[in-house]
């Protein structure tokens, strides 16, 4: 199968490994959940926040698979490539564009919340303010940066936030009661269904996967790595998630931090100092790749949809206006998270039901094309 | 210029070509005819001068032409040539020419002086398990070596003359059916591409064939030991000998590579396994510890257990510097003393080493200048750069960007360098090998010989990063006691 599946993009900087997809989905989408989602899902379904996360993971676990599909019948060619045949070059220009600016805007609310916490919670000395500011020279550069070395980079990513994870996990376990998240059905069903879309505002897996179509060789049983990938991710978070209501129970919603709240109160914690730095540190070693990523396939739309030969002006002007907008409005932050939550998630969502969908109408490929 | 039939035109050619002092122009007698013969005295072998040359040259009977010169001194290793620029540079090159008069060619012996010193252990990777022979700075020992180790005619060594001045002879050494052969082409025009008037050692040609000039890291291995050049060329690399060079480059070229040691082939696994961790550990603390140690003290006091706290701040009350700069201040003046003990005759390192380390370090303390931990970090940072000598230059440098890193941006500046490494690393290639192989990208297969290893007996095949021709190293078969390996 593989010999005659080669990607469309003959670009080798772009060129992805089908286990990297799958490490991407695994390393970065974990990290970037575990700020402020727990306590966000807390707010809305209380014990039960387990279930709008699974639902959510599970739908868009499915437009994962759907995408994966909808690629392989139309002969693994790049979505641009899928757009210009079937709608045209402008169109599909157009639509790269749209694609960089949701990319944008999904960006802010991860970059603001990380800001804040990375300010509060990582040091216990006031940082200078210019401190996260940093971040924009690394995604900047991560920017300028091929599809291929994301993958690459994930392939060591992906051991950080593993044993990031059980390191906390480890930490919070003991900590934890999870008798708190009984009784499992409680709350009326429209509250689970509006609590559904909250994550939204986080995930974005499904226009990444629609973003790297084209760029992996399909190998035998690709499908599965990515979904493996992903669903490790997502159940990490529902776990954590949960062990944090199972510390915390009512209170969980003041808890914005999820984090370092879930580690404090371990027998090693108390004993030898802030061991759970260990975790913290680790995972902030893959968030910060994860929060920088919309960033960075923002610019590869960009240069797709202007035909930038060099992406070093486009990857500084997303950078920079992403800094402006940071500098002036991250004191807005919990602003931000209620606008995302309460408007901007419906908006997301709709946007990536729109990009499957039109994944779902351009043409298919002719036979002797797969 | 081509040698004519008269002995004064030819010597006459070869004196303005060659005016320095230490010519010798020996007049003699070949046959019956006047004859000259021309060589360096400092380069050539006197003994074999006069063994292979002189005495049968008095022996010789008339007729005399080349072909019968050629004939009757077999040890000196004649040639004939008609070109006297070649013969000069034969001359200069260490050889002996003959010029005899009415005869229009010049005869070439080899009678250069082996003049190396002999295989020892290089000093700078000692073992205490394996082999201990070093290359010298001869060319011949150190292909000699190479020969005794990979006896097969598929080891092909190709020659290169490079350095318009100092012609210096570089050999390109490979296995045909296990390299492969885009690796072997770019080096082939990548060396063969170099104009520089000379190449002093074998760091040159390095630096020429390397993708990235102002990279960071390395872009070559270097070895002076030819168990391991042998070692990596049945991995499906190509080698670089460069005469006049003890060290020998390898390539492609795997940052990993160099937390390996010949060792952990020839002692237990487990030994050798805990040998690459401790290795690997070290170069993260050396790197790290100071980096944050500083930006705990300044920024993340929390992650500092109570009592070390205390520790710390009964040690640093009263110190003067902030402690980014106390770190700084310690790793410049160990920066220093390294460059010193390095420079310095050997017969002042023990003093050196007295006052660097005992005086310096503890008057500094005693004075209130630095703290106890400070030193203590520096120490411990300094001694785990060496556990991989090789990765010293540039990690050292790395520990100062981290170190000013974290004085300014705490935590979060030296995760963010972190991962701006990272990227750095895994955009790096050279020889279209990624230079972060086997971990990024992830080449399962050659995770045998990674951060951990197995047995031997269970690495089968040869690095699929290096795109071997032949990937099968050790041919399944069946084990002495019959059982299928």
């Amino acid at each position: 199968m593989a010999e005659t599946m080669t990607a469309v993009d003959g670009n080798e900087k772009n060129l992805l490994k089908v286990r990297q997809a799958a490490f991407i989905m695994l390393a970065f989408s974990p990290a970037l959940k575990l700020v402020f989602l727990p306590s966000v899902m807390a707010e809305v379904a209380y014990e039960q926040l387990w279930l709008p996360l699974l639902t959510s993971f599970l739908i868009e676990g499915i437009l994962i698979a759907l995408i994966l599909v909808l690629f392989e019948k139309r002969g693994y060619k790049t979505f641009f490539k899928c757009l210009e045949e079937s709608f045209g070059s402008v169109a599909a220009r157009a639509i790269y564009f749209f694609i960089a600016v949701f990319l944008v805007l999904k960006s802010l609310l991860p970059i603001f919340e990380h800001k804040l916490y990375i300010e509060n919670t990582i040091y216990e000395m006031s940082p200078d303010r210019i401190t996260f500011y940093i971040f924009f020279a690394f995604s900047t550069y991560l920017s300028v940066q091929g599809v291929k070395i994301l993958g690459r980079a994930a392939d060591i990513a992906v051991v950080f936030t593993l044993l990031g994870l059980l390191t906390a996990f480890g930490l919070s376990v003991g900590a934890a009661d999870y008798s708190n998240l009984l009784p499992i059905i409680k709350k009326p069903a429209y509250n689970l269904v509006n609590a559904a879309f909250r994550p939204v505002v986080w995930q974005g897996d499904a226009v990444y996967i629609i973003l790297f179509s084209g760029h992996f060789r399909p190998e035998k049983g690709y499908k599965k790595k990515i979904l493996s990938g992903y669903t490790v991710g997502a159940l990490a978070t529902i776990l954590f998630s949960a062990t944090l209501y199972g510390i915390y129970g009512a209170i969980t919603p003041s808890q914005n931090y999820a984090l370092p709240s879930m580690s404090v109160f371990s027998v090693i914690v108390t004993n030898i100092g802030r061991f759970d730095f260990l975790s913290i540190f680790l995972l902030l070693f893959s968030q910060v790749f994860a929060v920088s990523m919309p960033l960075m396939l923002a610019v590869k739309c960009l240069e797709r949809a202007f035909s930038l030969k060099n992406s070093i002006v486009a990857a500084i002007a997303v950078n920079a206006a992403v800094l402006i907008v940071t500098a002036i409005f991250s004191g807005s932050v919990f602003e931000l998270l209620k606008l995302s939550t309460d408007v901007l998630c419906y908006c997301y969502a709709a946007f990536v039901a729109f990009s499957v969908l039109i994944v779902a109408i351009t043409k298919k490929a002719v036979k002797n094309e797969i | 210029m081509r040698a004519v039939g008269d002995i004064k035109k030819n010597e006459a050619f070869i004196k303005r070509k060659l005016e320095n002092g230490d010519a010798v122009f020996s007049n003699v007698s070949v046959g019956g005819k006047k004859a000259l013969l021309i060589y360096i005295d400092a380069l050539v072998d006197n003994g074999a001068v006069s063994e292979h040359i002189l005495k049968p040259l008095y022996k010789l009977r008339p007729p005399i032409n080349a072909d019968k010169l050629v004939e009757k001194l077999p040890k000196a290793g004649s040639k004939v040539t008609g070109d006297l620029d070649g013969a000069v540079n034969a001359v200069i090159d260490g050889q002996a020419v003959l010029l005899v008069d009415k005869m229009p060619e010049a005869v070439l012996f080899d009678v250069k002086k082996p003049e190396s010193r002999t295989v020892a252990e290089p000093p700078t990777s000692a073992v205490v398990k394996g082999p201990r022979e070093g290359f010298t700075e001869s060319i011949k020992t150190n292909l000699s070596l190479i020969r005794r180790r990979l006896k097969t005619n598929e080891l092909k060594i190709e020659k290169f003359k490079v350095g318009r001045v100092t012609k210096t002879d570089v050999f390109m050494l490979y296995l045909n059916n296990v390299t492969d052969d885009k690796v072997v082409e770019k080096v082939k025009s990548r060396v063969g591409a170099i104009d520089i008037d000379g190449v002093i050692d074998s760091s040159y040609i390095a630096k020429f064939i390397a993708e990235h000039k102002a990279s960071l890291f390395k872009q070559s291995g270097t070895t002076e030991k030819p168990d391991i050049l042998a070692a990596k060329m049945l991995e499906g690399r190509v080698g670089i000998l460069v005469d006049g060079s003890p060290i020998a480059l390898t390539v492609p070229y795997l940052l990993f590579e160099d937390f390996q040691s010949s060792e952990d082939y020839f002692q237990n696994s487990y030994r050798s396994n805990m040998a690459r961790m401790i290795r690997l550990i070290s170069i993260t603390l050396a790197i790290l510890l100071p980096s944050v140690f500083v930006s705990a003290q300044l920024f993340h006091l929390q992650i500092i257990p109570l009592n070390f706290l205390l520790t710390i701040v009964n040690s640093i009350k009263g110190i003067p510097l902030s402690p980014s700069l106390e770190m700084f201040f310690t790793l410049v003046v160990f920066e220093i003393l390294n460059e010193a003990s390095i420079r310095m005759p050997k017969y002042v390192g023990m003093a050196l080493s007295i006052v660097g380390a005992l005086v310096l370090g503890d008057t500094a303390v005693r004075a209130g200048i630095v703290s106890t931990p400070a030193i203590m970090i520096m120490a411990l940072s300094g001694i785990c750069l060496y556990t991989v000598p090789e990765l010293v230059d540039s990690m050292s440098f790395l520990r100062l960007i981290f170190l000013f890193t974290a004085g300014s941006l705490g935590g979060f500046g030296i995760v963010v360098l972190s991962a701006m490494l990272l990227v750095y690393l895994v955009s790096l290639e050279n020889f279209d090998t990624p230079f972060l192989a086997p971990f990024a990208p992830l080449v399962k297969e050659d995770l045998k010989d990674g951060a951990l290893m197995t047995f031997l007996p269970d690495m089968t095949t040869r690095p699929v990063t290096l795109k071997p021709k032949n990937k099968v190293r050790i041919k399944v078969g069946r084990n002495y006691d019959g059982r299928r390996r």
